[in-house]
């Protein structure tokens, strides 16, 4: 039985400084013209997504992990540093939506039975491909084999949910439950606090440490994610424009979205129509993907591991992703959209999906050995 | 034949009176004469102001008929109305082809008359005569002390009016392509202020700065004196026209953002001025750059950039 560390590599070698400095004039160079034909505010999100990839690759920082080392290793450092980036980001997204209420919108969702399932779901398959929607896209970006197979199936996923979108909600959902100003505020930030304690209290000897790259991580992350919501005038997203992509890709051999209530929405339809340059959330994807190609390949050359897994262990990672991208956008949203930007921005559906996500997590970390994703135990 | 000579005189008296009436309602009209033209020739006052204005006080039997009851959807504010549209408002006002109309602004500013002449040259394109404009609108009214109504409008018959569009001032997209393009000849005269015209800024819904090829430009609030931003004077006129090289025999396309400032400037030129060849386009640089056909003046790439970074548009 084979397991994931079997796996073979060549020779990476890091590349000279003549070859990093012509690719940052390069990554510059794609910058100025998204600015030049879409405009400076979308090469300026290019920009915060490129930022993105850098920092959760840089940082080697990212959701799935943490959560994984405290259902298996009860070590919460990872949980609490996202917890903490979560509370700064809420501190300046509270003030400024409440200031900006027309201009910037939070991400707010309603919660419903799917999108607790979905998020349960989401929860269980981001462990069986170790990557939620950004750690995909950051494998994917840093020639991880796995997140690369996972990532089109994640779009068409994601693709397919929004297009069932309208049946799921209406199997029964809440109205829209939002936390605002001052007081939402302080409700937020208890409840960071009172997790972060929780997960405190139940760890194991030892595990607890705060290494200075999460901190970079936590600070960086932040930052980008309140200059996001300032630029683009909502907060970080990623699970929307991978959908979107497929649904131009439909539209482009001539299918037709008319009878999706979501695709065929004006705001959504107008966006399949329009350029791939001018969709935030697409931006900040291929700026994630990016980030985290430049990364890795700063670091060690273009060399990708070609992982020897078993037959079954690849199919586990096509239907998980297709999973994936379905169920997140049941969930509304991913990690991103809805956990971190979620509760930042006051959505009480972010609090949820947290729950249901880590409940699933817990389960899809137990179906692993039986996928043949790992040796069982 | 004494017989035939005596009704032949007395047709042509009773044919001179009316005329002669309707020749006193010229483009412009004065409040005394417009108090005058009351008790005769009796005109239909279109008030263009929005209802609350009107409601506050009015030209005593005014009618309200809004400016946005003229004007096109909000990607296209220029774009004339339907045919359909316009008779059902023209008959809702109870106005036939030889009804006389006055139009009636507020009289702020030379902006504010460009509404004035929008819907004078939409009444004047559907056929209705004799026009004119109050000059200095409501503003002047109520400064020459005239009596102002408030309270709702005057009942009204509807018309049985039906309108169709004639083509001596109109200049529709494939008119102007056919002059860029050469296949036709007339002056395109571009009414906006210098900085649209050199494509420094741009009117929110055009889908970029620039103005039309081959077109020159005379800022629409030439036409007014300094000290008197919202009267007409037509002596000004006459001589700014010929000082600026606007001869009688022109042809001449009036055209801006979305046909209101280039109103004022088809006002002045055809009504004012006497010039026979005036023609409006109405949907102007917002339908025209909306359409993806070729502009002038269009800033580069970099500058570009530089513009939507610095907020110029």
């Amino acid at each position: 039985m084979s397991t994931a560390s079997d796996i073979t590599t060549s020779e990476p070698t890091a590349p000279g400084v003549m070859s990093r400095a012509s690719m940052l004039v390069c990554v510059a160079a794609i910058v100025l013209v998204v600015a030049l034909f879409a405009g400076p505010r979308y090469g300026l999100l290019l920009l915060i997504g490129l930022g993105f990839g850098l920092a959760l690759e840089g940082f080697r920082f990212g959701f799935t992990g943490p959560w994984r080392r405290m259902i298996l290793a009860r070590d919460p450092s990872g949980l609490i540093a996202q917890l903490v980036c979560i509370g700064i980001v809420a501190m300046a997204a509270f003030p400024l939506l409440a200031a900006n209420g027309a201009e910037l919108k939070g991400a707010h969702a309603p919660i419903g039975m799917a999108m607790i399932g979905g998020a349960f779901v989401f929860g269980a398959c981001m462990q069986l491909v170790l990557g939620c929607g950004s750690g995909t896209l950051i494998n994917a970006g840093s020639g991880n084999a796995v997140g690369a197979v996972a990532l089109p199936f994640f779009a068409i996923g994601s693709f397919a949910g929004a297009y069932h979108l309208s049946w799921w909600t209406s199997l029964g959902s809440l109205p829209m439950m939002t936390l605002s100003g001052t007081d939402g505020l302080m409700v937020t930030l208890a409840g960071l606090v009172a997790l972060a304690g929780l997960a405190f209290l139940l760890r194991a000897k030892g595990t607890f440490h705060m290494p200075a790259r999460y901190v970079g991580a936590i600070v960086v992350l932040a930052g980008l994610a309140i200059l996001h919501l300032v630029v683009a005038g909502q907060p970080w997203g990623v699970v929307y424009g991978l959908g979107l992509w497929v649904a131009k890709g439909v539209v482009a051999v001539g299918g037709d979205l008319s009878g999706s209530t979501f695709w065929a929405a004006p705001a959504n339809a107008a966006q399949v129509e329009a350029s791939l340059l001018t969709d935030i959330t697409s931006l900040t994807d291929l700026g994630l993907i990016g980030g985290a190609a430049l990364v890795a390949w700063w670091r060690a050359g273009l060399a990708s591991p070609a992982g020897k897994l078993p037959a079954r262990a690849w199919l586990a990672v096509i239907v998980a992703g297709l999973v994936l991208g379905y169920s997140s956008r049941l969930a509304f949203g991913c990690n991103i959209g809805a956990f971190f930007s979620g509760i930042g921005t006051g959505s009480a559906h972010g609090w949820v999906w947290f729950v249901a996500a880590f409940a699933g997590s817990w389960a899809g970390i137990r179906l692993r050995p039986y996928l043949g994703l790992e040796a069982r135990r | 034949m004494l017989m035939t000579l005596r009704a032949a005189c007395v047709a042509a008296a009773t044919a001179i009176v009316p005329a002669m009436a309707q020749a006193e309602l010229g483009p412009l009209v004065e409040p005394s004469d417009l108090r005058a033209a009351m008790t005769t020739t009796k005109p239909t006052v279109l008030d263009i102001r929005s209802e609350d204005a009107y409601n506050e006080g009015h030209v005593p039997g005014a009618l309200n008929a809004p400016y946005g009851l003229f004007r096109g959807p909000s990607d296209n504010p220029g774009q004339l109305v339907s045919v359909e549209h316009m008779t059902q408002v023209l008959r809702g006002l109870g106005i036939k082809a030889d009804t006389p109309v006055v139009v009636v602004h507020q009289g702020t500013d030379q902006t504010d008359f460009g509404g004035a002449a929008r819907v004078y040259w939409t009444l004047k394109t559907s056929g209705v005569r004799p026009l004119a404009i109050l000059n200095g609108g409501m503003n002047a009214w109520t400064a020459a002390d005239q009596e102002v109504a408030t309270g709702p409008a005057p009942e009204v018959t509807p018309s049985e009016i039906t309108v169709s569009y004639s083509d001596k001032w109109l200049a529709t997209r494939q008119d102007v392509k056919a002059i860029v393009d050469g296949e036709d000849t007339a002056q395109l005269v571009d009414a906006r202020p210098e900085a649209f015209y050199e494509g420094r800024t741009k009117h929110g819904a055009a889908a970029q700065p620039g103005t039309l090829p081959q077109s020159r430009y005379f800022t629409h609030d030439r036409w007014f004196g300094g000290d008197e931003p919202a009267r007409i004077n037509p002596e000004l006129i006459r001589q700014l026209a010929s000082e600026n090289g606007f001869g009688q025999d022109d042809s001449l396309v009036s055209f801006c953002n979305t046909g209101h400032w280039a109103a004022t400037n088809w006002f002045a030129l055809s009504e004012v001025a006497g010039i026979e060849t005036v023609r409006l386009y109405p949907e102007s640089v917002v339908g025209w750059s909306n359409a993806g056909y070729d502009m002038a003046n269009v800033p580069g790439l970099f500058e570009n950039l530089y513009n939507k970074i610095f907020g110029r548009y």
